[in-house]
């Protein structure tokens, strides 16, 4: 005969303490009840049999009166008495398609209030009431351990089971905060409340509420989805023992990354349509990746583990097994494509950004270019006016080109009317008010953009009025940098009438300030500068062929810089903005 | 003879006073007042000239510089080759300065006169006499601006006849034009799916890459060509489109390219170089 083991009932309220938030238990209670739902869940549709309606019931506003409970309409326990007689060995944990594991729980009450009343009624079968009392387990020994016996009650739903929790502990009962309850249950069960056929509702002292599953669609963003079925691990190193897995219902990974807007929810792993926690948590999970990918402020999403790994006693880890080896593995190794997915995203965004700065530089540029008179922008007025390319200003199409012609003597002309003997001048028209161009005998195919019938060019679908405005069109390129023949990369450079800046180039880089480890850009007071000294290049260049050959001398150099300075001035909001505010 | 680039410099360091005079105020200027300017900048032309022992047309390509020569010259000044050859013919047109102001005193526009150039010193065209003294009157005469040159467009066709829209050689280019149109509206095709994975199908990226490259080096002079070889799974368009792009990289000068740039604009150019390179991958392909 061995040594007998007495273990003292206090030992149950003592672990429920564990449940230092009052809202965590009533997690557990929402718990119990789908996991008794699962009879009814059809897997091919992904949905219940039968609707399962869960409410949770908040009654009174004090914690002297205050109750709250959790009723569902789902199988109903046909043993009720097994909750106290079997303390650490649920029913189910042989079945792997539900949650519980201990059964302990339904003894999470105890960090929060006196009582637990659970009424419950099997089909069939009458609905009977177990009363569990914390101060019953105030006892050294568990024969000292003793519950009435079942009441027989009456019970409105056909089958199903209630819980009441009442006599809250003060503090407890203030800390029960519907709204984060709601949050926390469509994060916790998100894929659970995917399910049709399932309504889980609050009833707050009459006011109803239902939960939805996180709704991913609230924010607009970029997806990522992947999915593991074949997994593998070895154990042991000098020796290794190799573990195939091949699993009948794959481990899926979505993954959402936000537009701009920060997440409350980094991706979590889910067991069993239940969150775990948090990948960035999971401590048996070594990445390298914590900060850049799991704990990106704009990431979400979830690996749905299924039902193949098992989670520690406190469900917040994994048990080091060779199954959850394996699946770290294979997320190790999808890691590299989700940097990529995440690198591939910022570059989508940092163009979209940059069209809007484009349109910061037009309005700038156009300030000053008014009072030259310098007018090579081209905007569309009304009808359809976005193009392919979209974005700002800067990027709309220029229909010049060719067109009318800086003569290099001051004339414009276009060349519908050249005249005998006159050389062309290359350089671009210009005009000194807004008025709409309209260049006759065209037919070259640039400037048929409003001529629907002369229009070789499939993307031009532009309606309305083609003016020329005051500055130039701007365009900060995130393709490729072009490269001198004696091997310079080109800063920027004036293609038709559009400077285009080439954001690949490393002067360019350099002055993005891009030390976020999200990979998010800033504009920094030596960007814009660059930017304006670029820019004004191409405008002085622009403005000495119309106005006449620059006389080399001081003051030359000292006009230019003026211009930079002026210029620079006019983006100063832009200073310390990150790129993606810019569109603001 | 060479002329070295000090010597240019100081040139147009001379004429620029000139030129500036001409085109900063040509809006106030008397039509005989801007021909008098450029009289007094085509004799200094004239004197390098003769001094330097140059033919006039290198000399003028010596001072703006890009044009389609054989050879390239950047660009040294913004004194373009029409308007410094137009002050020499002006220099040769009148001996003496105040001829200008006494022969046309009450020209309404510098454009009668300059459509009239080649009637006052074209050896072929040249009015004498009484033809000469006629033609004076009419540019003098109160006739409104358009009315006159109604008046020497006749007589330009009937005298001179050809019209040279400086556009001959750009016909050469006609089927490079379509080629270039076709591919275009093909990549435009291939954007519009919005489909990544279904556009670059079969698309070989390295190769469109490269043609990216190519293609934005067409786009200005002295951008760096790159050799590549087209693939032979090509399809016809990108075959042809590839050997237009052959075609350019091959040339040792920008003659042809330049012209190809006044049949397409450069910002096509540029467009078709963009949608290629986001055909090579899906994040710049997606922003398009």
């Amino acid at each position: 005969m061995g040594i007998q083991v007495n273990i003292s009932p206090r030992i149950i309220p003592n672990i429920a303490s564990l449940y230092n938030d009052v809202n965590r238990i009533f997690l557990e209670y929402i718990d119990n009840s789908l996991d008794s739902a699962e009879q009814f869940y059809d897997q091919e549709n992904n949905r219940y049999t039968k609707p399962i309606n869960i409410e949770i019931k908040i009654n009174g506003t004090k914690y002297q009166n205050g109750k709250v409970e959790i009723i569902d309409n789902c199988v109903g326990m046909a043993n009720l008495e097994k909750i106290v007689q079997t303390i650490g060995n649920s029913d189910k944990k042989a079945q792997p398609w539900t949650n519980g594991q201990f059964g302990y729980g339904i003894y999470s009450f105890m960090a929060s209030s006196q009582n637990l009343d659970v009424i419950s009624k099997y089909q069939n079968c009458n609905a009977y009431k177990l009363n569990i009392n914390r101060k019953d387990f105030n006892v050294d020994d568990v024969s000292d351990l003793h519950f009435d016996d079942l009441e027989r009650v009456r019970f409105e739903q056909e089958t199903g089971t209630k819980v009441c929790l009442s006599g809250f502990d003060k503090e407890m009962w203030k800390d029960i905060d519907i709204e984060m309850l709601n949050n926390e249950i469509e994060k916790h069960f998100e894929l659970l409340l995917l399910r049709d056929n399932l309504s889980i509702t609050f009833n707050n002292n009459g006011n109803i509420t239902l939960c939805n599953s996180y709704d991913y669609d609230r924010f607009d963003g970029y997806e990522f989805k992947d999915s593991f079925k074949n997994l593998e691990s070895s154990k042991g190193r000098k020796f290794p023992q190799l573990f195939s897995f091949n699993l009948d219902n794959p481990i899926k990974i979505y993954l959402k990354l936000s537009e701009k807007e920060k997440l409350d929810k980094p991706p979590v792993f889910i067991k069993s349509g239940r969150r775990i926690a948090a990948i960035k948590d999971v401590k048996s999970f070594r990445s390298k990746h914590r900060s850049d990918i799991w704990n990106h402020p704009r990431l979400t999403g979830y690996v749905d583990l299924g039902t193949f790994l098992e989670p520690t006693i406190a469900r917040t880890d994994f048990k080091n097994t060779p199954k959850s080896k394996a699946v770290f593995n294979a997320l190790f190794e999808i890691e590299r494509e989700i940097l990529e997915f995440i690198s591939d995203v910022n570059k989508q965004q940092d163009q979209r950004h940059y069209r809007a700065l484009e349109d910061h530089l037009n309005k700038a540029l156009s300030k000053l270019a008014k009072q030259d008179l310098m007018n090579y922008r081209t905007e569309y007025g009304g009808g359809n006016s976005t193009n392919l390319a979209g974005g700002g200003t800067g990027n709309k199409e220029l229909v010049e080109g060719v067109g009318s012609k800086d003569r290099g003597d001051g004339t414009i002309e276009n060349p519908g009317g050249r005249l005998i003997g006159e050389n062309d001048g290359e350089g671009l028209g210009y005009q000194e008010t807004d008025k709409t161009t309209d260049v006759p005998g065209m037919n070259n195919g640039d400037g048929a953009s409003n001529k629907e019938n002369d229009n070789p060019w499939e993307d031009s679908e532009f309606k309305g009025d083609e003016k020329k405005k005051s500055g130039f069109n701007i365009n900060i390129k995130t393709s490729f940098c072009p490269e001198k023949e004696n091997g310079d990369l080109v800063r920027s450079d004036l293609i038709g009438g559009t400077i285009e800046i080439y954001s690949q180039h490393p002067d360019f880089e350099t002055r993005v300030d891009n030390k976020s480890r999200t990979g998010e850009k800033r504009i920094s007071q030596r960007l814009i500068t660059y930017i304006a000294g670029e820019i004004t290049v191409h405008y002085k260049d622009k403005l000495q062929t119309r106005g006449g050959q620059p006389e080399y001398d001081k003051k030359l150099f000292e006009n230019l810089v003026e211009f930079i300075y002026k210029f620079e001035e006019l983006l100063k909001g832009l200073n310390g903005k990150n790129l993606a505010d810019v569109s603001e | 003879m060479l002329v070295n680039n000090v010597k240019i410099s100081n040139l147009i360091n001379k004429i620029t006073p000139y030129y500036n005079s001409y085109a900063l105020n040509k809006r106030d200027l008397q039509p005989f007042q801007s021909i008098e300017i450029m009289w007094e900048m085509g004799g200094v032309l004239l004197d390098f000239i003769d001094k330097e022992n140059i033919k006039p047309h290198a000399l003028y390509r010596l001072i703006y510089g890009k044009s389609e020569g054989s050879t390239n010259i950047g660009q040294k000044s913004y004194i373009t080759r029409e308007f410094q050859g137009r002050c020499v013919r002006i220099h040769k047109i009148f001996n003496v300065k105040k001829d200008i102001q006494s022969q046309l005193h009450s020209l309404k526009s510098f454009t009668s006169f300059r459509e009239c150039m080649p009637f006052f010193d074209n050896p072929k065209y040249m009015f004498k006499g009484k033809d000469r003294q006629d033609l004076l009157d009419l540019l003098n005469s109160e006739k409104t601006s358009t009315e006159l040159l109604v008046l020497i467009r006749k007589l330009q066709f009937k005298k001179i006849g050809i019209k040279n829209d400086r556009k001959q050689r750009l016909n050469d280019f006609e089927n490079e034009k379509q080629v270039f149109i076709d591919f275009y509206n093909y990549c435009y095709s291939l954007i519009k799916l919005k489909n990544f994975k279904e556009a670059s199908k079969g698309i070989d990226k390295k190769y469109y890459e490269l043609i990216s490259k190519n293609t934005s080096a067409l786009c200005k002079d002295g951008y760096k060509f790159y050799q590549f070889d087209i693939p032979s799974a090509s399809s016809e368009l990108e075959q042809k489109y590839g050997e237009l792009i052959s075609y350019f990289v091959s040339k040792n000068t920008n003659k042809e390219v330049r012209r190809f740039r006044k049949i397409i604009p450069p910002e096509r150019i540029s467009r078709l170089a963009e949608m290629l390179y986001s055909l090579t991958n899906s994040s710049s392909y997606n922003m398009l």
